[in-house]
């Protein structure tokens, strides 16, 4: 029964890609430069704090929180796709993905190993920073449900951006393009979605000749699908919790963001599983 | 064990691979020749499901490779021309990773490694990081990958490109071992001498198609009955080659300058005949001899036979 069910789930992708991983010489120290970095600039906070107001109360233990966590949110974005992005196009370019693809292994069960092995080492860096957390906690100012939700934003961020990665690396043949094209989703999601929104915003209050601070609720939901908007839901910032209340929402916006790109990220690696197998190449005729 | 039906693959409007029909019988060994671009890696992607063919249909121990793929491949050990190689694994764990691919569990998949290494003479390299090995070694370790999850049905595509002849002749030891273990095999080659010694039945591609399919004893009859006389004269070539294109038995005559090339269907006994005869007419004969036909002669006249002699780039050892 065990033996049936192990033979079902281990992947051996996963396996395979996370021993290397993790015996590279390089990963320990990208991930001791990674805790160092965020320890730096949580620790410069700390002090800048310090300096201001001297008498350090809840409140700044909330703020440094929030910048960790907006720090953390900028690593996952920055990262997720550079690791996702090469993981089936070196394959390609070291031609081993027909040798895998030869084996019984579904090309669903390939991109899953993939995927979790970023997933996997995501984490690995998300776990590194542990200490970081340790101390902020210990300042005050944060709950562990709050903690939570960040870690569960972070999470599905990451899923979804891997797969993104992933999505592209079966789509094109090299690796460097595939990078390329994950960065710009990235860009148009995380900065050009900005800008349009503000636009538009700025449009629509001058149309109907309302304040720009009253958002249309469609709006609302629209930003709640941007990676920062919904981690200001998600640590209930005063600006956003003013929002919710303006509208008389009780229901926790980022669910929609949790659900939205949970939804978003199976699709993508569904896409990629149909683009490595063979159908393809009929398709295409 | 292979059957194919009409297969045919299209990329754009070129044919790779163009209504192919070919049965192979289970423990036979079939040997697949053709200059470059004549489909022959192309075919044997499709048999490893690695390709969808454009249309035709192909079954590989009595499934069909579009509709059964899994159930292929598992009995499919498939070889490319190239070696994709993890340069971080040692070869031990390049075959155990893919015997966990075939999910193989932990102590069994060493055991095959191990096995396998042996059977390819790569045990001493087993803690070798893979890019490291030469490329025969690396050739060998390929086959051994194929290997892994003893499959009934071996397809190698030019498994022998780029070795030395040492290497070559080591390879082909174990293409023998592998044969009498009851496999079937397909293999590629350009070369006709590297498959006639180990193939049963030899088919020759161009263009995406089948142009000749023949057992190898059937060959070997052919050259039994062929022969070739290389004549060398001191003068009078136009004149000898009158007398010989006079005998009925004489099939044709190629002259290069003072050579002259006499194929014939004649048996041995008819050789000091034919001598005596240009003696007589008094030919200044320098040179009689016999050349064997080789396999190569005979690829080159089937092939010249159906395509009108487009064997330019057919690389002849
Ligand atoms: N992906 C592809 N796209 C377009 N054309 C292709 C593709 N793959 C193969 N071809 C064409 O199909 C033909 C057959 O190629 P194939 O690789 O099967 O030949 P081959 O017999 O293996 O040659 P070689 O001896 O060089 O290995 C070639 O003319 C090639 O140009
Ligand atoms: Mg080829």
């Amino acid at each position: 029964m065990i033996k049936k069910w192990s033979k079902r789930w281990v992947n051996p992708v996963f396996i395979q890609e996370s021993q290397w991983r993790i015996r590279k010489k390089t990963t320990p120290w990208i991930l001791f430069f990674h805790l160092l970095l965020m320890g730096i600039i949580v620790f410069f906070a700390l002090f800048v704090f310090i300096a201001i107001e001297p008498f350090f109360d809840l409140r700044s233990g909330t703020n440094i929180f929030i910048i960790f966590s907006y720090l953390q949110l900028g690593m996952v974005v920055f990262i997720s796709p550079a690791i996702a992005s090469g993981l089936i196009s070196a394959e390609r370019e070291k031609q081993t993905l027909s040798l895998l693809l030869v084996t019984p292994l579904s090309s669903k069960q390939i991109i899953l190993g993939k995927w979790l092995s970023s997933v996997g080492f995501m984490l690995l860096l998300y776990l590194s920073t542990l200490p970081v957390y340790v101390v902020i906690y210990n300042y005050g100012g944060i709950s562990l449900d709050q903690a939570l939700r960040v870690f569960l934003h972070l999470l599905i961020t990451m899923l979804f951006l891997s797969s993104v990665g992933i999505f592209f690396s079966s789509l094109v043949k090299r690796t460097g393009i595939s990078t390329i094209l994950s960065y710009l989703v990235v860009i148009i999601w995380g900065i050009v979605s900005t800008f349009i929104f503000y636009l538009v915003s700025v449009f629509t209050s001058v149309i109907n000749n309302v304040p720009i601070n009253e958002i249309p609720f469609f709006w609302e939901l629209f930003i709640s699908l941007h990676p920062a908007a919904s981690m200001a839901f998600v640590l209930d910032i005063e600006i956003a919790a003013a929002l919710l209340n303006m509208h008389n929402m009780t229901f926790p916006v980022y669910i929609l963001y949790f659900v939205i790109y949970t939804i978003l990220t199976i699709f993508l690696l569904i896409s990629s599983a149909y683009f490595l197998s063979p159908k393809r190449d009929q398709q295409k005729e | 064990m292979i059957r194919i039906e009409h297969l045919s693959k299209q990329y754009g409007r070129k044919f790779a691979v163009k209504d192919l029909n070919l049965h192979i019988e289970k423990g036979t060994t079939f040997g697949l020749i053709g200059s470059n671009g004549a489909g022959k890696s192309t075919t044997m992607k499709i048999l490893a499901t690695l390709i969808r063919p454009s249309s035709g249909r192909a079954w590989v121990g009595g499934y069909d490779v579009t509709k059964s793929g899994r159930k292929v491949r598992e009995i499919v050990g498939y070889m490319p021309d190239f070696f994709g190689v993890y340069d971080q694994l040692t070869s031990i764990e390049y075959l155990d990773f893919y015997a966990a691919c075939y999910g193989f569990d932990y102590a069994t998949r060493r055991q095959v490694a191990m096995q396998l290494l042996e059977l390819v003479d790569l045990t001493d390299q087993s803690n070798q990081p893979v890019d490291h090995l030469s490329r025969g070694m690396k050739q060998r370790l390929g086959l051994a990958r194929a290997l892994v999850h003893d499959p009934a049905f071996l397809i190698l595509d030019e498994p022998a490109s780029g070795l030395d002849p040492r290497s070559r002749m080591e390879f082909r030891k174990i293409l023998k071992v592998l044969r009498s273990m009851g496999k079937t095999i397909l293999i590629s080659s350009h070369m006709l001498s590297e498959l006639e010694e180990i193939c049963d039945a030899i088919g020759v591609m161009e263009q995406g198609e089948l142009i000749a399919c023949e057992q190898v004893d059937a060959l070997k009859h052919v050259r039994r009955s062929e022969r070739i006389y290389e004549i060398y004269v001191r003068d009078k070539v136009e004149e000898t080659v009158q007398l010989l294109q006079a005998l009925q038995e004489v099939e044709s005559v190629t002259v290069e300058e003072r050579k002259l090339f006499v194929q014939t269907k004649m048996g041995e006994q008819s050789q000091d005949q034919l001598l005596s005869m240009l003696v007589e007419h008094q030919i200044p004969v320098l040179q009689f001899q016999e050349r064997s036909i080789n396999m190569e002669d005979l690829y080159l006249q089937v092939t010249n036979r159906s395509q009108g002699g487009n064997t330019d780039d057919q690389k002849v050892e």
